[in-house]
């Protein structure tokens, strides 16, 4: 899909008929995916840990027009779409697995999201760590309570931790949809980077962008590589990983939220081995919702090889030790 | 003792990192050699902590140290295990196997075998 300002040109251009229909119809395709979701939520039986209240009935009374609107909706769009959607599969599937990828991709992104407001740019405000990186302003976990800074590399790391845990479990479709899935939800994250460094970096200079994005890509392989290995291999492998990348191998790393980041991935990829593929399509981020934090509870317990010398004191509800 | 309970943490911290595994493929980059660096200043804890002092001081550190010992038991592989499919991929079964004997073989190669993998990579045949 088009880049941030081809969009902007693209939205000064007047759209033809034919084309507001096609706009509509891939609108529709969404919506006729989204019932096929809440058909297919049923087929979700295996517990997880988190599990979430069911949603409040919408109590909203439609307008004369919505309700033409929507009248139109069900009788002509909604049939036409799905008719489309079974016979030209080929073809829909893509702009389906694009929603799809996108509302997975928003959960990965938003754990460790920051901002630099353009007020505090102009006050020069903005500080810089040690090897030059803008600081935001961010909250969450990540930041808060793991010590991370909120720059733009934390924000980096931390979603493509999710979206690695997502894509060990989009391996398991077939080879098609595989990179189908794969390939949609890694552009969103490009796309949303580039986006960053241009509005809240001030990163005019396309040149540099493209460097720093060749950078990313780097290091998303890297990323790929290094917590695969950590998978198969075993906790220090896992660990030394996450260390050298989420934590950029600094020397005052915490080892409390190194194992807890790693027992929170495992448990994630627990999950998500248990999860039905229809399930996940639709709500595969929801194994997100317990925190990396309450695994440090679990952290604490005493190891074997410290029996007697470590014993685990009584603790409030606190994650700092 | 405080001193003797502190230098036993010291002592453990470093048998961890004896046991930590070396890494071939990242020699410069190892926790176990960055990690060792905290032993020569004499303060485990990370400096979220540096305000602490006496017993709690002691606590943080052995809880540092605990880490690395779940970490080196496996203790978060064996308590979520992967009952299911998971690291056998249905797009790619020999996924896992052939990325752990890549790894195994990496380091290994000489500057010819480098090349020639590069060279070999150019050309990708795919079944379409």
């Amino acid at each position: 899909m088009a880049c941030r300002s081809c969009r902007l040109n693209l939205g000064l251009v007047p759209l033809s008929p034919r084309r507001a229909v096609d706009k509509r119809l891939a609108q529709q395709i969404f919506a006729a995916s989204q019932q096929q979701q809440q058909q297919t939520r049923r087929l979700h039986k295996t517990p997880t840990r988190c599990q979430q209240p069911a949603p409040e009935p919408n109590h909203h009374h439609p307008s004369a027009g919505e309700r033409v609107k929507g009248g139109l909706q069900k009788m002509i769009f909604e049939p036409m779409a799905e008719k489309l959607a079974t016979v030209a599969r080929k073809t829909t599937q893509p702009y389906i697995v694009y929603g799809a990828t996108e509302r997975m991709y928003k959960t990965c992104a938003a754990q460790a999201e920051y901002n630099i407001t353009k007020e505090a740019r102009r006050a020069g405000q903005v500080k810089t760590t040690a090897e030059g990186e803008e600081i935001g302003v961010g909250g969450g976990m990540w930041h808060d309570d793991f010590g991370l800074l909120p720059t733009f590399s934390t924000w980096a790391h931390v979603t493509m931790l999710h979206m690695y845990l997502l894509v060990v479990r989009l391996r398991c479709l077939d080879r098609d949809a595989h990179h189908l899935w794969q390939a949609q939800l890694v552009d969103h994250f490009f796309h949303q980077a580039e986006d960053k460094m241009d509005v809240v970096h001030d990163m005019a200079s396309r040149t540099l962008r493209q460097r720093y994005l060749q950078d990313l890509f780097v290091q998303w392989r890297g990323v790929l590589l290094a917590y695969d290995e950590g998978v198969v291999k075993g906790d220090a492998v896992l660990a030394s990983a996450v260390w050298r990348n989420l934590f950029k191998a600094r020397e005052d790393v915490d080892l409390r939220t190194l194992a807890a980041v790693v027992s929170w991935m495992r448990l994630c990829l627990k999950n998500l081995d248990q999860m039905q593929d229809a399930a996940l399509t639709i709500h595969g981020p929801s194994v997100f919702k317990w925190p990396a934090a309450k695994e440090l509870l679990g952290v604490d317990k005493p190891a074997r090889a410290l029996d007697g010398i470590y014993k685990e004191t009584p603790q409030k509800h606190s994650t700092s030790s | 003792m405080s001193g003797a309970a502190r230098s036993l943490a010291f002592k453990q911290f470093q048998r961890a990192l004896e046991r930590w595994p070396k890494d071939p493929l990242r020699p410069e980059c190892q926790l176990q050699d960055v990690l060792a660096r905290r032993l020569e200043k004499g303060t485990l804890a990370p400096p979220s902590t540096a305000s602490l002092s006496g017993a709690p001081k002691e606590e943080a550190e052995l809880k540092q140290v605990n880490a690395l010992y779940t970490l080196l038991e496996d203790r978060y592989k064996v308590k979520y295990r992967i009952n299911g499919q998971l690291l056998e991929p249905r797009s790619n079964p020999s996924y896992y196997t052939d990325l752990v004997a890549e790894l195994e073989e990496a380091p290994k190669r000489t500057w010819f075998g480098r090349m020639a993998k590069r060279l070999g990579g150019l050309i990708r045949f795919s079944p379409s």
